[in-house]
């Protein structure tokens, strides 16, 4: 069965399918929010959050949507909106402190080798806009037209914020390098 | 062929996406100059430490979270159904005739409520048309040409608004942009500083950093981006610091904010 027939039964009442979409992608969202924000435990409750508003929202699932695309919304707006409660506009390291502690918990919890550590740290170092375009387009490998129905946005522009945030990235990587 | 098209073709190139003559032509492109092997070199590295992405596992309480809120959310989809009507028909019991007159009670609370809400209606009314007068109050203000303390008392009625109202955002905007006395201008971005949640109106407020060109209003701006603490407005804080017109004060204030929010 297809994601978007799984969701069609679920907004028709067939709530146990909900458990299959679940299985197919809670891996991908957790890793999504844990990359965007280094935060474990946040990660965790952000992507609780995505499935319980796909169950509350299932009416507003159109046949004509794609899946993947309609649940990245749903968790960029999730996430958005955590942040817009914290009064954080888009979340930042904004204190030298929180840095620190980050990339503390990038080493104890996320790091096998050091070339990982340099990937999480001139990661980090980026806008959380530029993260996420990476996470999706590279990590996630979604294509560029479903990243343009996420951020709705033209696949052209997905493109530009591609080049930017690789271009950002090598920057960062090769700050790190020369220390 | 321009930078941006050439850096999306060597993207795909190192992703093993090209073929034929545009893998040739690329090939050509990186062994034509060192600075381009150069940039082929670095691009292919930070690809390749974008390969070293591992996958995290998220704890089991995800799953039996989710499954716990799912079974919840099914049993409240069941109670919802309804239940079939008694099959033995109405009889006359205490219990019944009883129901009848809580239900008859009911109705008439409910009345009494219905007219309670219209008196609430009413008074949303009279709140709306109060907001009404207010907006008039300070469009009719922000337009007055020939009175800068009148525009400046309709910068102030704008605080009034509780939410940002399209027209009048639209009109502090102009005004913050293009009004003749500065002490209005500065006004309207305090003002406008209180709608900075909106989108619209951030942006605005980033854009106007540039075009200003008095220094306590650029200094109000740049301050505002620090408390914020909105990263966009770098580049617009590069530019500041680049143009040659813009004075040492303002300058030194940019640098400041760009050494803090970056």
């Amino acid at each position: 069965m297809t994601d978007e027939m799984l969701m069609m039964a679920v907004k028709n009442g067939d709530l146990e399918k909900a458990s299959e979409l679940f299985d197919r992608y809670h891996k991908p969202l957790y890793n999504f929010f844990v990359k965007i924000t280094f935060d474990r435990d946040l990660g965790h409750d952000l992507t609780q959050n995505v499935f319980l508003r796909m169950i509350k929202y299932r009416a507003s699932f159109r046949q004509d949507k794609q899946f993947r695309p309609w649940i990245y919304q749903m968790a960029r707006n999730i996430y958005a909106d955590h942040f817009r409660r914290n009064k954080m506009l888009f979340s930042d390291y904004a204190e030298v402190e929180d840095l620190k502690n980050k990339i503390a918990a990038v080493d104890e919890v996320m790091v096998e080798d050091e070339r990982q550590k340099l990937l999480y740290i001139s990661l980090f170092k980026l806008q959380p806009e530029q993260r996420e375009i990476l996470i999706l387009t590279r990590f996630q490998q979604m294509k560029y037209e479903e990243v343009a129905q996420v951020l709705d946005c033209s696949v052209a522009n997905v493109k530009v914020k591609v080049h930017r945030a690789i271009k950002q990235l090598r920057e960062k990587f090769l700050e790190l390098e020369k220390i | 062929m321009d930078e941006k098209k050439m850096n999306d073709l060597l993207i795909d190139y190192i992703d093993g996406n090209l073929t034929g003559e545009l893998r040739e032509f690329v090939t050509k492109y990186i062994e034509k100059s060192p600075e381009n092997k150069q940039k082929y070199e670095e691009l292919k590295a930070t690809m390749e430490l974008l390969g070293h992405d591992r996958h995290l596992e998220p704890d089991s309480s995800l799953k039996a979270g989710f499954e716990a809120a799912l079974t919840a959310e099914i049993e409240a989809e069941n109670n919802k159904k309804v239940k079939p009507l008694d099959q033995n028909g109405w009889k006359f019991s205490p219990l019944k005739i009883a129901a009848s007159f809580a239900l008859i009670l009911s109705g008439v609370f409910i009345g009494m409520w219905l007219m309670k809400n219209d008196q609430n209606d009413q008074e949303i009314a009279e709140i709306k048309k109060e907001m009404e007068a207010t907006k008039r109050l300070v469009m009719q203000s922000l337009t007055d040409n020939s009175s800068a303390s009148r525009r400046l008392q309709g910068v102030n009625a704008s605080y009034a608004m509780s939410s940002a109202d399209d027209e009048i955002v639209n009109a502090l905007i102009r005004t913050m942009n293009n009004d003749e006395n500065t002490n209005v201008r500065l006004a309207a971005v305090e003002a406008l500083s209180k709608f900075a949640e909106e989108p619209k109106v951030m942006d605005a407020l980033i854009r106007s950093m540039e075009s200003q060109t008095d220094p306590l209003i650029q200094i109000t701006l740049i301050n505002l981006m620090v408390q914020l603490k909105e990263k966009r407005a770098l580049d617009e804080l590069k530019n500041i610091i680049e143009d040659k017109k813009t004075m040492e004060t303002v300058k030194d204030e940019a640098h400041m904010a760009v050494f803090k929010l970056s």
